[in-house]
């Protein structure tokens, strides 16, 4: 039976008769959006999602000179090529040729000679930007090394801020490009556990007390953390033993699941999600919080058997309403709310988070038992490496030997790749639907497929 | 404005002519020529930037860094190479470091969301070891921004680590002769900023018990630092007893539930052990509510939704212990009361069913 948030009951926000700040500001949000959809019902209008118009935004953002206004985002300028370029390769469009050269040289400007990407042309390396073929791998390698902190944490750059946004881009960057060793993944997913708060969500960082053992959590439960967090902890699956002793589920999967239910939003505020309890709703979440469920469905199917992988645990419906009604910009770009102008982060996480919710992908042990099959020694030297094309050495662990880094690459390979699509929910028919992004890397499956090919030897 | 802003640009000096500077030579920015995502730069920005260039080229810490730093950040908050920058010259030149806690105090209001203005602040008091402005500094940030994010994990830095029980013990052989009674006067001082923090929670909530970071943060002052103020016991009730008030006063409040979840888990209880406060709020029956239970609100709307979870939670945990033995009987009721959530709560209807079949299949019925 189809659902949708135009039939459901609008029921507002109880108050109890006890006014304050954030009821109020939640019944202005559940009344401007409801007035939307009442007048979209009202209407004729299609639930179509404006491709074209979201192109020629996107198109705008990386051709034409930013206003000053973006001055802000200086530091960040592989981010916003990153939100542009990924948004586009999920309506697929493609760059031409002279596009794509034009990216390759904009990031070859910001590669630091020591290794790693900085946010701009000779800026420090930080961890957030990413790229591809003409990358440093083993200064890559260098640079996440310097980064990483005894207690597993990653440090956002030299000198910056410890939190699990850092060991996400870390783990995402190491995975993709075939350099995850076991001292790179060493005591992460202890921090990333540390991080989990009471609620069931995760937050920012943990940080020790001086005198004792206790770790808490800095800050509370949100989206953003908790997406970076959970997915950080399927990429480390691989290097958690099960059979050691010292092996334990230390994320509470049962009340993250419950956590990241409850943060989507009711129907009179349009299906979409909030990142914190009692916040607002907002479009980027439609990311960072829809998506979380793909990530956890695989590793719940690992620790509970497969049926539970196929189900639904949100209303995907439902979040597509929120993108075509209530995040689409008229003239192109999507938005964090109705009321907000439209930018290339909104843009991107609204679009994936959509992507998201129409195509719903599980980690079955079938596939990842394919994969693990498939998958020949990188040590064998069986691939043909073709004209022009630059050689990709293994980077192994200090001490390790071919055999073991063999297993933990196959490991790797497999986990990344036998994620696989189960079902398919269009909302307002064919032409809206987008491309696929992987679950966990959050780029579409041919680009995970096509760079992991490369930098683990495979044909 | 515009116009205001135009005849500035017109007559902008750059540093490079400027007394002081002209041995500088500006490094412009080496971007590819066909460079994507843009940015038209102000002409101070840009001379800035290349000035900027030209001292870290040089390897110079000095005050003109410190002064051409200044002024990038306040064009650019988010620019964290210049930050960094900063923070290394402030060090290297032992310049006054509560100076630039002034600097930041003023920043605070226009660059609240930036990161790095928060990693920067902790560079500079974790080198000044000095914690007296900052608990008073994000008290009045949060006084217009009270979720802002990084301004809580800043002050629940600032408690792990300044007002942590004996923070830095200093090596016997090098700790002075303090009389035991200063030692007493000092961890006295450290317990009262605790129990201050307690009581910045209590106020935070009664102006808006929906305050999230509000709950968030008692529950790290309560739990999670282990400086509660008493016995576990007495600490847990005390909590528990809260709570239930503020819940008897706006049941339909998620971040109190939470909590109220929260405290139980961490001590190790089953949520049936406050069915008896919950189940009036969950059957919208408040006359029944017992008489040793704060009372009900006669503006709260009911059934509250986060109460019939806790029933239908609490009978799913009960049922689950007792397993495919004896309960069954718990385990269809509580699957029942997940069901009745749809009605009420329609975005979730996969949710409740799952948690129903969830529990139906524990205790060995199919589904
Ligand atoms: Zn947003």
């Amino acid at each position: 039976m189809a659902t949708s948030v135009l039939t459901m009951p609008w029921t507002p926000s109880p108050s109890d008769g006890v006014e304050s700040e954030t009821l109020t500001t939640q019944i202005e949000v559940e009344q401007t959006i409801s007035s939307l959809l009442t007048t979209h019902m009202s209407s004729s209008n299609s639930t179509l999602l404006q491709k074209h118009q979201h192109l020629n935004f996107l198109t705008a953002i990386l051709r034409k000179p930013l206003h000053p206004g973006y001055t802000a985002l200086d530091a960040s300028r592989p981010w916003l090529l990153y939100w542009t370029l990924h948004s586009m390769a999920l309506f697929e469009g493609e760059l031409d040729v002279g596009g794509k050269t034009r990216v390759v040289d904009t990031l070859r400007a910001c590669q630091n000679p020591e290794g790693g990407f900085g946010g701009g042309p000779g800026q420090m390396s930080h961890l957030a930007p990413r790229g591809w073929d003409m990358i440093d791998r083993k200064g890559m390698y260098n640079f996440l090394m310097s980064v990483k902190q005894p207690d597993g944490s990653f440090i956002m750059h030299k000198g910056g801020e410890v939190d699990v946004r850092g060991c996400y881009c870390a783990l995402t960057i190491a995975t993709l490009l075939n350099i995850l060793t076991p001292q790179l993944a060493a005591n992460t997913s202890t921090f990333i556990a540390s991080c989990q708060t009471y609620e069931g969500g995760l937050a920012s960082s943990s940080h020790p007390f001086t005198s004792s053992s206790l770790t808490p959590p800095l800050g509370e439960a949100h989206g953003g953390y908790t997406f970076c967090a959970v997915a950080s902890w399927a990429m480390l699956r691989p290097f958690s033993n099960e059979k050691s002793p010292a092996f334990k589920k230390e994320l509470n999967l049962k009340s993250l699941m419950r956590w990241s239910s409850l943060v989507q939003a009711m129907p009179i505020e349009g299906g979409g999600f909030r990142g914190r309890t009692n916040k607002l709703v907002d479009g980027c979440y439609s990311w960072w919080c829809g998506g979380l469920f793909g990530v956890f469905g695989g590793l719940l199917a690992e620790e509970t058997g497969e049926e539970v992988a196929f189900r639904d645990v949100f209303d995907r419906r439902a979040l597509q309403e929120y993108v075509l009604l209530a995040a689409q910009n008229p003239g192109g770009g999507l938005r964090d709310k109705p009321g907000k102008g439209p930018d290339g982060y909104h843009t991107c996480y609204n679009l994936a988070g959509f992507s998201a919710a129409q195509h719903k992908y599980t980690l079955p042990a079938s596939a990842v038992d394919k994969c693990r099959e498939d998958f020949v020694s990188p040590f064998s030297g069986s691939r043909v490496i073709e004209v022009g094309e630059k050689e990709v050495e293994m980077i192994l662990d200090e001490g390790e030997s071919q055999e073991s880094a063999e297993v933990r690459m196959r490991e790797v390979w497999a986990r990344s790749l036998g994620w696989t699509e189960v079902s398919k929910e269009l909302v307002g028919g064919e032409e809206n639907e987008v491309m696929a992004t992987h679950p966990v890397f959050n780029l579409t499956e041919s680009h995970v497929r096509a760079m992991m090919r490369h930098f683990y030897l495979q044909e | 404005m515009a116009s205001a802003s135009a005849a500035q640009e017109d007559s902008y000096l750059p540093f490079s002519q400027r007394p002081g500077w002209e041995d500088l030579q500006p490094i412009p920015q080496a971007d590819a020529p066909n460079a994507l995502v843009p940015i038209a730069y102000t002409e101070h920005y840009r001379d800035a930037m290349d000035t900027f260039r030209a001292l870290v080229a040089k390897g110079e810490k000095s005050p003109r860094a410190i002064e051409v730093t200044e002024q990038l950040i306040r064009m650019n908050p988010g620019h964290y190479s210049i930050w960094a920058y900063r923070a290394e010259t402030l060090l290297a030149t032992n310049a006054d470091l509560s100076k630039e806690l002034d600097l930041m105090d003023e920043l605070v209001k226009e660059h609240i969301k930036s990161y790095q203005v928060w990693q920067h602040r902790r560079t500079i008091v974790t080198s000044l070891q000095s914690s007296t402005r900052e608990l008073p500094f994000t008290t009045r940030a949060l006084s217009f921004d009270s979720k802002n994010y990084h301004t809580w994990a800043y002050r629940q830095w600032v408690l792990c680590h300044f007002f942590s029980s004996q923070t830095t013990p200093a090596p016997l052989s090098e700790r002075k002769a303090t009389s035991s009674a200063e030692e007493d006067g000092d961890e006295k001082k450290r317990k009262s900023v605790w129990q201050e923090e307690l009581e910045y929670t209590r106020e935070l909530l009664e102006k808006d018990v929906r305050n999230n970071s509000a709950w968030n943060h008692r529950f790290f002052v309560v739990f999670e630092s282990g400086e509660g103020g008493g016995e576990e016991k007495e600490v847990v009730e005390r909590e528990i007893r809260y709570t239930k008030t503020l819940l008897s006063l706006a049941p339909n409040n998620p971040s109190a539930w939470n909590y109220l979840r929260g405290i139980l888990s961490h001590s190790h209880l089953p949520l049936s052990s406050l069915t008896p406060f919950v189940t009036p709020l969950a059957l919208n029956t408040p006359a029944s509510m017992p008489a040793d239970e704060p009372p009900v609100s006669d503006k709260a709307e009911l059934p509250a939704v986060g109460a019939v979870e806790w029933l239908a939670d609490a009978g799913a945990e009960e049922a689950e212990k007792e397993g495919t033995e004896g309960g069954r009987e718990k385990g269809v009721e509580a699957a029942a009361l997940f069901r009745s959530l749809i009605q009420f709560d329609p975005i979730r209807t996969n949710y409740w069913q799952f948690r129903a079949d969830e529990v139906l299949q524990k205790v060995g019925i199919a589904v």
